[in-house]
């Protein structure tokens, strides 16, 4: 990771928290947007966590007022913060191998919630990587490499993206249907 | 011998739609070989094999290349390729990886191969092979930023590929549709309804085909 993306992880990071203390979960979703446009060039193995890690956080915290009312939603918050301190402080010090056990450990903790919160929680968090890896893909990269870059699998992405306007965009029309209709034709005679 | 040369995408498409069953009557029209590279087996197979969710797909593509429908070619060394491609755009100083090991190899045994058609359902290959420069168009307009083409590495990308024709899984069943492979669907219903059904099908779950193709390909479509 070079410097410049260190730094930018540490704004996000930063950002994130604030937003996070400040329960503004349209910042969130800038930060997750902002971080994946980064994710999608670089490909860099922490920003990608970075940008799925607060899509899901936006969306838990969109629906605060359902999980709220859960059992373990003040310790999943609190944990959120510190964890995220504590990954923002690894990166600080260029310890990225202590910024991935700092995201392990979150990620750990929020197994130990209270089972309904934990079964909501882990689902967002899926969701948000599918739906993460669906913006690598539109921005431009392959199927097999989002899924790749990802960790999801090539099925659950290709059931995703079909369902929604990516194909529609004018710029992935290349050869006419006609044309592309004789080539087919033309193996069958 | 004539051979076809499928990626991962294609296949996707056509077992998520319960499609696989009309590739061998495909395939003896053909007159000819349908081919994967083994790389592309093993995403289609030994991935999805590991998890519950798609199990069920890895073991009916499974059967389908057991049977000998799709021919399974040993791995082709594409490291070269694989160089060039994930350089050809650049971003802040950066090449972009955009393309995978198996896709890369798919259209390297269809070089190899010299197929007459590669079919593959996923878009950024397609745009890299048939209009590099509006895949470049959509890397800039979706990053919001410069990108750089490197014309050189992209010269030697298409001398590498030489002309590579490409059909998608939706132009593979339009044909079977008009040859009466698909009259099974049809039963009770209205043709061009079937073919739209079909077509939608395939769309939804991943092939790269606009509504817009979708609508011209119904237009068409000879039944």
């Amino acid at each position: 990771m070079d410097e410049q993306e260190r730094t930018n992880l540490i704004r996000i990071l930063q950002e994130t928290i604030q937003a996070l203390r400040n329960k503004d979960s349209q910042t969130l979703k800038d930060l997750s947007n902002q971080s994946i446009h980064d994710a999608s060039i670089l490909q860099e193995r922490h920003a990608i966590t970075l940008a799925v890690l607060i899509y899901a956080l936006s969306k838990i915290h969109e629906r605060q007022e359902s999980y709220s009312a859960l059992k373990g939603w003040k310790s999943l918050c609190i944990n959120c913060d510190t964890g995220l301190e504590v990954a923002k402080h690894k990166l600080e010090n260029k310890d990225y191998n202590g910024f991935d056990e700092a995201i392990k450990l979150y990620m750990k903790n929020l197994g130990k919630l209270d089972a309904k919160l934990r079964t909501y929680i882990l689902d967002v968090f899926q969701r948000a990587k599918i739906n993460k890896a669906s913006r690598i893909y539109e921005h431009g990269i392959s199927i097999g490499r989002t899924a790749e870059l990802l960790n999801v699998s090539r099925f659950e992405l290709m059931d995703y993206v079909g369902k929604t306007f990516i194909s529609d965009v004018q710029e992935n029309i290349t050869l006419s249907v006609k044309n592309r209709l004789k080539i087919a034709r033309g193996l069958f005679l | 011998m004539k051979t076809l040369v499928f990626d991962t995408s294609s296949i996707i498409s056509l077992v998520t739609n319960d499609l696989l069953h009309v590739i061998p009557d495909l395939k003896q029209l053909f007159n000819g070989e349908f081919c994967i590279p083994e790389s592309v087996r093993v995403e289609l197979v030994d991935k999805p094999l590991a998890s519950k969710k798609y199990k069920l797909e890895a073991m009916m593509i499974n059967g389908v290349i057991n049977t000998g429908i799709f021919q399974v070619n040993k791995s082709l060394d594409v490291d070269f390729l694989l160089n060039i491609v994930n350089n050809i755009y650049s971003a802040k100083d950066k090449p972009i990886h955009i393309l995978d090991r198996a896709e890369i190899e798919a259209v390297a045994l269809a070089v190899k191969l010299n197929s007459l058609a590669y079919v593959v359902d996923e878009r950024t290959m397609r745009l890299l092979v048939e209009d590099p420069a509006k895949l470049g168009r959509v890397l800039s307009k979706k990053l919001h930023t410069k990108i750089t083409m490197n014309t050189k590495l992209l010269k030697l990308f298409k001398k590498n590929i030489n002309k590579v024709k490409i059909i998608r899984s939706t132009e593979l069943m339009t044909v079977a549709f008009e040859k009466g492979l698909l009259d099974k669907y049809i039963v009770g219903f209205d043709k061009k309804e079937a073919i739209d059904a079909i077509l939608w099908g395939l769309r939804l779950r991943g092939c790269a085909i606009s509504s817009e193709e979708i609508a011209d390909i119904i237009k068409i479509t000879k039944n």
